[in-house]
């Protein structure tokens, strides 16, 4: 341990003299302190604060990962190049000790930047929220009376500076409808000639089709896809809120809160169905059944982007539940609604426990950075280490881009270049981890609350959902279980430390 | 000092072969070949060969830097990679690759917590060492900014900070001023005379010569001779007296006598000061001079260095610098042992020539302060100085003059 101490202590003494430090200290006071002071964003104190919170938390988690990359990769491979290794080596210290001790320096150095960076950015966001509304600066000049509701200070106090779980409606439960809705088709065209049409229409071939029927497995088959057919048909009505009708919603595993406590809020995009409506006109009702509380809310809105409103936390019950319904009052306009667009944020948390951990995960990505740049350093030279790990890097902030854009087309057979970038992608994936699983900046932007289960998760391992389909169609067929960075970065440690163990640190002399 | 059971061999090696290969596996170079050391405790062994002939390549194989192609090493009877090995080891490489950014402090510092070393004891042992090796002033000055010289200094003192068993230097005097050379050879006998062994490779022979007890010679990769020095350099057939200077009379009585014997006079000559000796004294002038503040002094002898805990640490310079006025082989107390291999008069041919000889007077007492007798200086090539020759029988003197 005091080995791994000695070269913990080293290797921080060696980071924090380079003068790559210094730059990135006069980066950082630009990015964080210009942005803090300059950007403004709508115009609005909250979205000044969104704006500075985006912006500088991005750029210093940025700039920390390029330092990273660069100090971990030059001290590693600037030991053997320049042969201090000769010096530490020969002294009693195993290999593993001095791989653990640089990665440790570098990660130490890197908890004491950010704890920096992030002290800098709380200091200044709020600077900025002790910062005038636009309204609070009219009511100071007698221009408004600061009677009216002012919604710019109600958004940074309740939507910036807190933690908010974010809570998706309960699943419709359709299997009652499709149920009725199946046996009465069989009841009017028969199994058989809702079977043998829909295998004609998909062959075309009449003979074909009439020798498929007559497949047990093929009619099987044919059936289940009828089946799913009928479900999404039946989902899609669901979803369509004709003028006038209504759609209600419930909302599980909220924290019941006291009259006082703070206030949710609903979060939703409404989407004009063959419509050319810019705003839509609408009436929402959040009811608490047990108490009879009701919470009405008219609202128009502009289509196509997320609107919010807030809501009474008297809304919620004692076990958890909060029920919202949508009335479309859309004369002539068909309204639908994505499940998964709307959504109930409470909040849970306070802002500074959410920056902690908004904290430890940029610092999770950078400790896997640095052990990247151990593993290619103890065995390849300084521009190649530093490019594979810049690789590595930009692979990682774009997965979710790359994923999608070589995902398998569903509708055509896919080409023999498909599979290749697919399954190559997949492979790649499967090594590497994905920053953008939980964005640090995206929850402080949002002031959505970072559960500490998250944390876990992303350090040690990861559980997805496998399955088919999507939206309510997924269909899970398993578990998937990812490492998560943490575990990646043993493994990278570990990697490194095999490969630096057998590696002869001198050449030809 | 535990070493190797069987004959306390403290480094073992048995056909060692180290072969550099390029990126395709082809063979580049075969650095050693079948190299069989075996290197005793309490010894100072020097390797000695061109550049390029495996000395470093050893070296570091017995380091672990590198591994052997084929055949065996053992240090302490153990593998070179065990940590237990190491933590009785110190090295000092061909150059002193150090970390640039850290100060000497810091640098002994980090060194002494790799050797686990408390705080306390490390504090002491880098002090002592600084100034031992004349640094103290320069503490911290980050070792970039050091000369090279001075870096040599520090890396010198970083591999004495555990106070190893076993020391290996690769080329040690390489940079270093005369005065750190000589003060560096006689810290190897202290430590040599603390029973600790010392690796020493060099292409520079008069250090080896000046230090080592055993040398072995490489050359492309393999062990051309090896052996004490007394073994390689002495010639039995040859004796050598060193006298005060001899008027031409009693030269010629000698020479009759050397007839009568039957023994044919090879070289006859004045020995010369060593160069080192020479600017050892100009050095030790100037200083005394200026005191300047900005050179670079040594010290004392790091006390945990010394043979015992009770010995008062020397002013190894003072000692060094006072010698030069009388030739350095003559002191009471050389701050060197004599090797072993050095070529010593015959005390009984002396006094065979003496009492054969009656016109040869025994040599009067010394006077108290009178500068003592020449060292004598080997003739390492056996050629003869005819100048000298002549000069001392006379036959010369109207041809050179």
């Amino acid at each position: 341990m005091r080995n791994i101490w000695a070269v913990t202590r080293e290797t921080f003494l060696q980071c924090a003299r380079t003068r790559i430090i210094v730059v990135f200290g006069i980066l950082l006071a630009v990015c964080v302190l210009g942005v803090g002071f300059k950007m403004t964003g709508d115009g609005t104190l909250k979205g000044r604060i969104q704006t500075f919170l985006a912006y500088s938390t991005s750029l210093t988690q940025l700039l920390l990962c390029l330092v990273t990359i660069f100090l971990t990769t030059s001290i590693i491979t600037g030991d053997i190049r320049h042969k201090y290794i000769f010096t530490v080596a020969s002294k009693p210290l195993a290999r593993w000790q001095y791989v653990l001790g640089r990665w440790c320096g570098v990660v130490l150095l890197n908890v004491l930047l950010l704890a920096a960076a992030m002290g800098t950015i709380y200091a200044l966001a709020q600077h900025i929220r002790k910062q005038p509304t636009q309204m609070e600066q009219k009511a100071a000049a007698g221009l408004v009376q600061q009677r009216r509701p002012d919604f710019d200070r109600l958004g940074v106090e309740n939507e910036m500076f807190t933690a908010r779980a974010t809570y998706l409606p309960e699943p419709f439960n359709i299997d009652r409808l499709f149920q009725y809705r199946m046996k009465r088709l069989i009841e009017e065209r028969g199994e058989d000639t809702l079977i043998r049409n829909h295998i004609r229409k998909r062959v075309g071939d009449e003979t074909e089709a009439e020798r498929l029927f007559h497949n047990v497995e093929f009619r099987q088959k044919a059936m289940a896809e009828i089946e799913f057919a009928l479900r999404e048909q039946i989902l899609d009505e669901i979803k369509l809120i004709r003028p006038g009708k209504a759609i209600g919603l419930t909302f599980t595993g909220l924290k019941p809160a006291p009259a006082d406590g703070p206030l949710l809020q609903v979060r939703y995009k409404l989407n004009p169905f063959k419509s050319h409506a810019t705003i839509l006109h609408s009436f929402w009702k959040i009811e608490n059944p047990r108490t009879g509380f009701v919470q009405p809310v008219p609202r128009s809105d502009s289509t196509k982007t997320t609107s919010s409103f807030m809501v009474d936390p008297r809304c919620v019950t004692d076990d958890g539940r909060l029920t919202v319904f949508y009335i479309n009052r859309q004369p002539g306009t068909i309204i639908k609604i994505e499940p998964e667009e709307i959504a109930v944020l409470q909040r849970v948390g306070g802002f500074e426990g959410n920056l902690i951990r908004a904290g430890l995960l940029i610092l999770l990505k950078l400790m896997f950075l640095a052990a990247a740049a151990v593993l290619f350093g103890v065995f390849l030279s300084f521009p190649i280490t530093c490019l594979s790990v810049m690789m590595i890097f930009t692979i990682s902030m774009m997965s979710g881009f790359l994923h999608d854009a070589t995902r398998l087309p569903q509708d055509a057979d896919p080409s023999a270049f498909e599979y290749f970038s697919h399954y190559l992608v997949k492979g790649v994936f499967t090594a590497l981890p994905t920053f953008s699983t939980t964005s640090a900046t995206d929850s402080l932007v949002d002031g959505a609350y970072i559960p500490p289960r998250t944390l876990i998760r992303e350090y040690l391992i990861t559980f997805k959902q496998a399955g088919t389909g999507s939206g309510r169609f997924w269909q899970t067929t398993g578990l998937e279980i990812q490492a998560g960075m943490g575990l990646r970065t043993i493994l990278a440690l570990t990697v490194g430390w095999l490969i630096f163990r057998r590696r002869e640190l001198a050449g030809v002399t | 000092m535990s070493a190797d059971k069987d004959n306390d061999i403290v480094v073992r090696t048995a056909g060692l072969t180290k072969v550099f290969r390029d990126f395709w596996l082809r063979e580049k170079v075969a650095a050693v070949r079948n190299l069989d050391l075996n290197i005793r405790a309490g010894e100072v062994y020097g390797l000695l060969g061109p550049n390029g002939s495996g000395k470093s390549t050893t070296l570091k194989i017995i380091l672990s830097l590198l591994y052997p192609t084929r055949g065996r090493v053992t240090v302490f009877g153990k593998s070179p990679s065990d940590v237990r090995t190491k933590a009785r080891i110190g090295f000092l490489p061909e150059e002193s690759y150090l970390y640039p950014f850290l100060d000497a402090n810091e640098t002994l510092d980090y060194y002494g917590r790799l050797f686990g070393q408390p705080r306390r004891e490390r504090k002491r042992r880098i002090g002592m060492l600084l100034d031992m090796v004349g640094l103290t002033g320069s503490a911290y000055r980050r070792i970039g900014e050091y000369s090279k010289g001075m870096q040599r200094r520090i890396g010198m003192a970083q591999a004495l900070i555990n106070d190893p068993d076993l020391l290996i230097l690769d080329e040690p005097t390489s940079g270093m001023d005369p005065l750190a050379a000589r003060q560096f050879k006689d810290l190897i006998a202290e430590l040599s005379r603390r029973g600790k062994t010392v690796i020493l490779s060099s292409h520079l022979l008069a250090d080896t010569e000046d230090v080592c007890d055993r040398v072995g010679i490489l050359f492309a990769g393999q062990l051309r001779s090896e052996g004490t020095l007394e073994d390689l350099l002495s010639r039995a057939s040859l004796t050598q007296i060193v006298t005060e200077r001899l008027d031409e009379a009693t030269s010629a009585a000698v020479r009759r006598v050397l007839a009568q014997a039957n023994k044919q006079v090879i070289s006859v000559e004045s020995p010369k000061d060593k160069l080192e000796a020479l600017f050892l004294r100009i050095v030790r002038k100037a200083q005394t001079r200026l005191q300047s503040a900005d050179s670079v002094k040594t010290g004392e002898v790091a006390e945990f260095l010394l043979a015992a805990p009770d010995q008062t640490p020397r002013k190894v310079i003072e000692e060094l610098l006072a010698r030069p006025e009388a030739p350095a082989a003559a002191t009471d107390q050389p701050p060197s042992p004599a090797p072993p291999s050095r070529v010593k008069p015959d005390s009984g041919v002396i006094t065979e020539l003496l009492a054969k000889d009656e016109k040869a007077k025994p040599t009067p007492a010394q006077p108290e302060g009178t500068p003592p007798p020449p060292r004598p200086t080997p003739q390492k090539d056996g050629s003869v100085d005819r100048n000298v020759i002549d000069e001392l029988t006379g036959h010369g003197d109207s041809e050179d003059r």
